[in-house]
């Protein structure tokens, strides 16, 4: 069984608002110095979600797929030193500021010449553009069934068995590969690369294509959203702090201001 | 003249507020009754006029005898494609529910039209051309933009406006039986919903939600019991639920629920922009946190700046007092 895992290497989302400069040149975020970038959390819970179906299974290749500017090895890599096999970079510079549109063209593209494969994983979504439209586009594009935001994954031959989140319970459902499938954090931690992991990653080289490579020529390339603007969105912080002379007391005073104002 | 397209989602009998949230967006941006059509999906949408009746709006377009298996995207995504080709609208909305927010991108890609996925509102310039802002970098910037294909798409985030409540128009409901292959290998097997104790957290008037700086699992106690006076529901930040202190159902924030309480109080939850993506709409925020730098406090009207440990006891003791009274 062959795996294919879209992974994307964002900058670490857990760093304040002032590590991070907007570009309003082609609208791209541009991190400090200093400011490190991660594998997105959620590519890592698919990157899990397709080790354990190896463990389960067996005989299974996974491919790990990224599209960038510019790759940070030590980040990009981390797939492979959690134990998948193959790595495959797309590079150019024009896929820093394209949209959804223009990264699922290249997605499939490149699918289509290393593919196929029996499983598509992604994350639910990228941590900085928060768009959610890859992987379900990705989908759409190469005609196959999606099922977002998977919990757990279970496969026996052809038969896929999904549970997924969704607000106010749980979906199970069963499909049939090929398909393609988002994997949230609900999934569970995943895995730390071990010793062994970093050793089997140094040696595996990734293969590089640049758009030439896979017949898309920057004409082909043409976003089809346009960003207008990005800025912080104001806050009105004028909180009031409640008094007292000691905690407990601060306690029982915002009690008593709640009930003030009728809010509880 | 614009020709919207709205989709409707009918769970069961349940009609999602979504429509009626999308119709009060409309409505701010002075779209008219006639240039909307709204589409209903669901099941055996035939014998269901009541229902859809309540919805405030000249008119609908439902299909008849089909059964959704539970809403199923694969399925609605067909089903939804032949609605459009239909109508051949140049703006659809959805409403970011489980299914409107796998059904938008598969419209988008299926016809080549841009999305405004998340949006928050859409503004509209002088040439009557819209503009969508939504939330990236987890709610800590925000984006304004621009489609430039023919049709546009805009998936709306639940809870964002409030409820256009017309009783003064009542829809035409037109029918069709839509004969495409709605076949699917993709089937939804069950839905199980979850087990709520007391009141469900979409539908508290107060929520009160905790955080990591709580240390641990045990402190919720205290939590359910303010809980309990004050008739509301428990909710937690991810990571609370990623330490596995709370179940992933109480997670509120962009990859959680999103709630939009009259009183939202917390504690020990620093107020990171993706938690806040799930609570900002509450009608007021009350916090208490060691931290007085803590984000939180950008949002909340109140706040209690200590040590929880010692403030709750203060809080659980005056509130035993007042529900006395
Ligand atoms: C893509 C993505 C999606 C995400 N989605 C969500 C989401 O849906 N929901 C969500 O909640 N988060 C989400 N997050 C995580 C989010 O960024 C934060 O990491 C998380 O919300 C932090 O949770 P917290 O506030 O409980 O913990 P912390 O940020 O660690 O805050 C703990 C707080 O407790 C206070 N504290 C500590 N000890 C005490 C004490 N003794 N007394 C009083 N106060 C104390 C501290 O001062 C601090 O303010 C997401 C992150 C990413 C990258």
């Amino acid at each position: 069984m062959k795996i294919l895992v879209c992974v994307k290497e964002v900058i670490d989302p857990e760093v304040p608002v002032s590590s991070i400069d907007i570009d309003s040149n082609g609208w791209k975020f541009v991190p400090k110095q200093g400011v490190s970038t991660v594998l997105n959390g959620f590519d890592e819970n698919a990157i899990e979600a397709a080790l354990q179906l190896k463990e389960s299974i067996g005989d299974v290749e996974i491919s790990v797929l990224s599209l960038g500017k510019d790759f940070s090895m030590d980040v990009i890599k981390k797939p492979l030193s959690m134990g998948c096999q193959n790595l495959f970079l797309v590079k150019d510079d024009i896929l820093e500021t394209s949209d959804s549109f223009v990264i699922v063209n290249v997605l499939y593209e490149t699918i289509n010449k290393i593919g196929p494969f029996d499983l598509i994983l992604c994350g639910r979504h990228a941590s900085d553009w928060d768009n959610a439209q890859v992987p379900i586009g990705l989908a759409e594009k190469l005609n196959l069934d999606c099922v977002t935001l998977a919990k757990s994954i279970e496969c026996n031959n052809n038969n896929i068995t999904i549970e997924r989140v969704i607000s106010g319970g749980i979906e199970v459902l069963k499909s049939e590969l090929p398909v393609l499938i988002t994997v949230s954090n609900e999934y569970g931690e995943p895995r730390y690369p071990n010793l062994r992991g970093i050793m089997t990653a140094g040696k595996i080289q990734p293969q590089f294509f640049s758009l030439e490579d896979l017949g898309i020529s920057a004409n082909d390339i043409n976003n089809i959203n346009e960003i207008t603007d990005i800025y912080i969105p104001e806050k009105n912080s004028n909180c009031e702090f409640i008094k007292g002379e000691d905690e407990y007391d601060i306690g029982r005073n915002l009690a008593l201001k709640l009930r003030d104002k009728n809010l509880i | 003249m614009n020709k919207v397209l709205v989709l409707a989602e009918l769970n069961g009998n349940d009609l999602d507020n979504g429509v009626f949230e999308l119709l009060s967006l409309l409505n701010n941006l002075n779209v008219s009754n006639d240039e909307i059509t709204v589409c209903v999906l669901g099941d055996n949408l035939q014998d269901k006029d009541g229902i859809l009746k309540q919805i405030p709006c000249s008119k609908i377009l439902a299909h008849s005898n089909i059964d959704t298996n539970n809403l199923n995207p694969n399925i609605l995504s067909k089903l939804a494609s032949s609605m459009i080709e239909d109508l051949q609208p140049n703006k659809i909305l959805i409403s970011k529910t489980n299914l409107g927010q796998d059904l938008a991108p598969r419209l988008a890609f299926k016809f080549g039209w841009g999305l405004v996925n998340d949006c928050l509102n859409i503004e509209k310039n002088e040439n009557n051309d819209w503009t969508g802002i939504r939330p990236i970098f987890g709610g800590n910037f925000m984006s304004k933009i621009n489609i430039k294909t023919p049709t546009e798409i805009y998936c709306v985030r639940p809870k964002v406006f409030d409820s256009l409540t017309d009783k003064t128009i009542s829809p035409e409901i037109e029918y069709k039986q839509f004969t495409n292959d709605l076949e699917t290998k993709t089937k939804v097997l069950k839905r199980i919903n979850e087990q709520s104790e007391g009141i469900k957290l979409e539908d508290a008037d107060i929520v009160i939600a905790g955080g990591r700086g709580l240390g641990g699992p045990e402190p919720f106690e205290t939590l359910d019991e303010i809980a309990g006076l004050l008739n509301a529901a428990v909710g937690a930040s991810r990571a609370v639920c990623d330490a596995g202190w709370m179940d992933h159902s109480y997670q509120i924030g962009l990859t959680g629920k999103n709630i939009s309480p009259n009183l939202y109080l917390t504690v020990a939850i620093s107020g990171a922009s993706q938690h806040m993506a799930g609570c900002g709409n509450s009608k007021h925020i009350v916090s208490i946190d060691k931290n007085v730098e803590a984000n939180i406090f950008n949002d909340a009207e109140f706040g209690a700046i200590g040590d929880w440990k010692n403030i709750l006891p203060g809080f659980l003791d005056t509130l035993k007092d007042l529900v006395k009274e």
